[in-house]
């Protein structure tokens, strides 16, 4: 593998140490620029005061070494900051979060990390999962050798195995051969230019301007356009290079070919990565600077363009282009029958129940739970056991249904928020979601949304194809808040500024959260995909009632092809 | 003339001490990569267990096949040494080939959730052992290079190192496809 520990440590130190010059000598040009702005300053005043030139706008020889002092002690304490924790504080930037155990294309990625890193000798490294539908995916050092490789939801949900494989190995190519260390450290310096500039065009726009905050303005501006020439240190020659490792590690280019076609047909952008564009394995604000080559694009961006390394792979694949696309096609039947939900809990011997003289089942134990009439005297009998029936009280499972009955819990922790009756977890596109029996609405958590969405085993029925036609013809009748002259204006959402989706027309009275029983705001999901959801803003937790989710989920896998 | 003399002999001593030292730093990675297959292969001995008792209840017609897996575990496990290791490993994954052949034709076996979850870490598990033994095969290349090459091959043969042996199918046989008998 390409460089031992120490010498990744070394580099790490000559990097630091270049940087480091390089800050200084950024803060020095701008505290010198400062001085001759307030020097300026001053022999106007003198001259509207009365007063003779007394001296030059230059710094003196003085002045130079004092504004040089503040320099070094302004890089110094930037530097300090800056180092201490990156891999957290970005982590925490990108919103990338833990692998989930239970989600069945985790542990998929899982495993997958694993197998590239007994590729590369046994060195390891960490998994974070961005929750987006975009598809990026980014790998992070720190100065400790802990590493990280971090994907987006519709990452890991679209690719294949050995397509995932190949953009994993890509990820720890950067690792193994020291590239994320630069990248890392200087998108953490240089990011926090980033965020004050970010911060100061809103203070700007709102009118709230002094001379003091477009002087800040103006200095954060250059220093910012130098960083972006940092990137020849990151030049696009290291993607290239990374290519080249991925490939000799999984031995097979054309599933990093495939990858790459698929991804850069795909939405790449993820939040808050601005000025992060270096840990990235598409640019996630891809635009036509990418794709050029002239010596001012190889200058200031980050990633070369994406038909030149499809290209290098192909070639090495001794393949074309229509190889991929053809590849790329599948036929994938959207129209399905409805398949039903298997339930997650270990299916129970099965239940008959006499009612009223009927047997009725087989149930399982959280369907007898949820029958109107069943009680203790009801008389049942187990499948494998014959002819034998017996009171349902006399079997101690049973007992449970009616113990917790009288206690008031639920059995699955959660009730419908409807129809007040537990809710049963049910897996659903590799992942868990909790279902209603009665009125079949899906109760959604925190993350899983963007999971559900982007895979796509489901197949969906005719009713809802026109259900989904229906809605997409049909103007909601909405009130526009705010005005979308403003919204348009930005090229990205702000923070502050928060899209409202409009409010729905259901008349059912606010439904409250199962998990946090707060009250739950119900709204449509987004202007492109009017469908009426609840939301729970507290702990983002969404209610979809019967056909909505899969309503979103075509809809969304329509858009997507 | 002496310092010149003196400078030579100590370009000459630094020259023997790097090369020494690449040999033994590349030795070291040699092994480390070794236990790096072993790592895995025990893992995939733990499993394979799990897998036939999962199997049992619902192949009872196809007992030869599970059979053979057993007894080429068994084979495995007690196989000394890189070459009749490396044998016994192949004859292992083609046996548990049969066996998912076998179990496509099972749709409840296949269903199952235990079955789902084995069979993705028996692939995984499959796949670090080619990835091990990738990284193993490229270790000792760089090694026995390096053993082999001019200057080091002088300090090698003095200090006695000796090339490795690659991890690879010896036997053609063992190169046939899985032959399944209906």
């Amino acid at each position: 593998m390409a460089f031992s520990f120490t010498e990744i440590e070394e580099r790490k130190s000559r990097v630091i140490f270049l940087i480091l010059l390089l800050l200084i000598l950024l803060y020095f040009l701008a505290a010198w620029m400062i001085g001759v702005v307030i020097k300026g300053w001053l022999i106007l005043e003198e001259i509207r005061l009365g007063y003779a030139l007394k001296f030059s706008p230059f710094l003196t020889f003085k002045e130079t070494l004092f504004a040089f002092g503040i320099a070094i002690l302004v890089g110094i304490i930037h530097i300090r900051l800056s180092l201490k924790d990156i891999v957290n504080r970005l982590l925490k930037v990108l919103d990338a979060r833990p692998l989930d155990k239970q989600d069945r294309y985790h542990q998929r990625l899982e495993n997958i990390v694993e197998e590239v890193c007994v590729a590369c000798g046994g060195k390891r490294a960490k998994v974070r999962v961005i929750p987006s539908i975009a598809m990026n995916a980014f790998s992070l050092t720190d100065l400790e050798k802990e590493a990280i490789i971090g994907v987006t939801e519709g990452l890991v949900s679209r690719l294949s195995r050995s397509q995932l494989e190949a953009v994993i190995a890509h990820e720890m190519a950067h690792i193994a051969s020291g590239d994320s260390v630069i990248a890392t450290i200087s998108s953490s310096i240089f990011g926090i230019y980033c965020a004050m500039l970010k911060g100061l065009v809103g203070v700007i726009k709102r009118g709230r301007a002094s001379i003091v905050s477009i002087l800040i303005y103006v200095i954060a501006y250059f220093v910012k356009l130098l960083s972006s020439l940092m990137i020849i240190f990151i030049s696009r020659e290291r993607e290239y290079r990374a290519d080249a490792i991925a490939t000799r590690l999984t031995r097979n280019p054309l599933s990093l070919a495939e990858a790459l076609y698929v991804i850069s047909n795909h939405y790449t952008w993820v939040k808050n990565s601005d000025g992060l564009s270096s840990i990235f394995f598409l640019n996630p604000e891809r635009g036509k600077l990418d794709e050029k080559e002239d010596f001012f694009a190889n200058l200031f961006s980050s990633h070369p363009p994406v038909n030149k390394r499809l290209k290098i792979l192909l070639d090495m694949g001794r393949q074309d282009l229509s190889f991929i696309i053809s590849s790329n096609k599948k036929e994938k039947p959207i129209l399905k029958e409805d398949e039903g939900l298997k339930e997650v809990l270990k299916p129970k011997p099965c239940w008959f129940a006499c009612c009223g003289g009927n047997w009725q089942g087989p149930f399982t134990i959280l369907e007898l739970s949820q029958l109107k009439w069943f009680s203790p005297e009801v008389w049942v009998s187990q499948e494998g056991e014959g002819e034998r029936f017996y009171p349902a009280y006399k079997n101690k499972v049973l007992n449970e249904i009616f113990k917790e009955r009288i206690r008031g819990k639920s059995l699955s922790g959660y009730d419908c928020p409807r129809c007040k009756q537990s809710l049963i977890e049910v897996e659903y596109e590799g992942t868990t979601l909790f279902h209603c029996k009665f009125c079949k609405g899906m109760l959604v958590f925190d993350t899983k949304l963007e999971r559900v969405l982007s895979r796509e085993e489901r197949g969906f029925s005719e009713r809802i194809v026109n259900l989904a036609s229906l809605i997409k013809s049909s103007k909601p009748k909405i009130e526009i808040r705010p005005p979308i002259a403003e919204l348009i204006s930005f090229s990205r959402p702000k923070k502050k500024v928060e899209i409202k989706p409009p409010k729905g027309i259901d008349e059912f009275p606010p439904l409250s959260c199962p998990k946090c029983q707060k009250e739950m705001k119900r709204m449509l999901y987004s202007y492109a995909y009017p469908i009426e959801i609840d939301k729970c803003l507290n702990c983002n937790s969404i209610w979809f009632d019967e056909t909505e989710l899969e309503i979103l989920q075509y809809l969304v896998e329509k858009g997507a092809h | 003339m002496g310092w010149i003399v003196l400078g030579i002999i100590s370009l000459v001593v630094i020259g023997l001490i790097t090369g020494y030292n690449t040999l033994v730093s590349l030795k070291k990675r040699v092994e480390n990569a070794w236990s790096q297959i072993d790592v895995q292969l025990k893992r995939r001995y733990d499993l394979i267990p799990n897998l036939i008792e999962v199997a049992k209840g619902y192949l009872a017609h196809e007992r030869n096949v599970l059979e053979n897996v057993t007894k080429a575990r068994n084979q495995a496990i007690s196989a000394e040494g890189v070459k009749a290791q490396a044998e016994a490993e192949n004859f292992l994954t083609q046996s548990l080939r049969s066996l998912f052949a076998v179990v496509e034709n099972y749709p409840d076996l296949k269903a199952n959730q235990n079955m789902l979850t084995l069979h993705e870490e028996l692939t995984s598990t499959e796949n670090k052992i080619a990835f091990a033994r990738q990284y193993y095969n490229d270790e000792v290349m760089r090694l026995n290079t390096t053993i082999n090459s001019f200057p080091t091959n002088l300090i090698a043969n003095w200090f006695r190192f000796s090339p490795s042996e690659f991890f690879e199918i010896e036997d053609l046989s063992h190169r046939e496809a899985p032959k399944v008998k209906f």
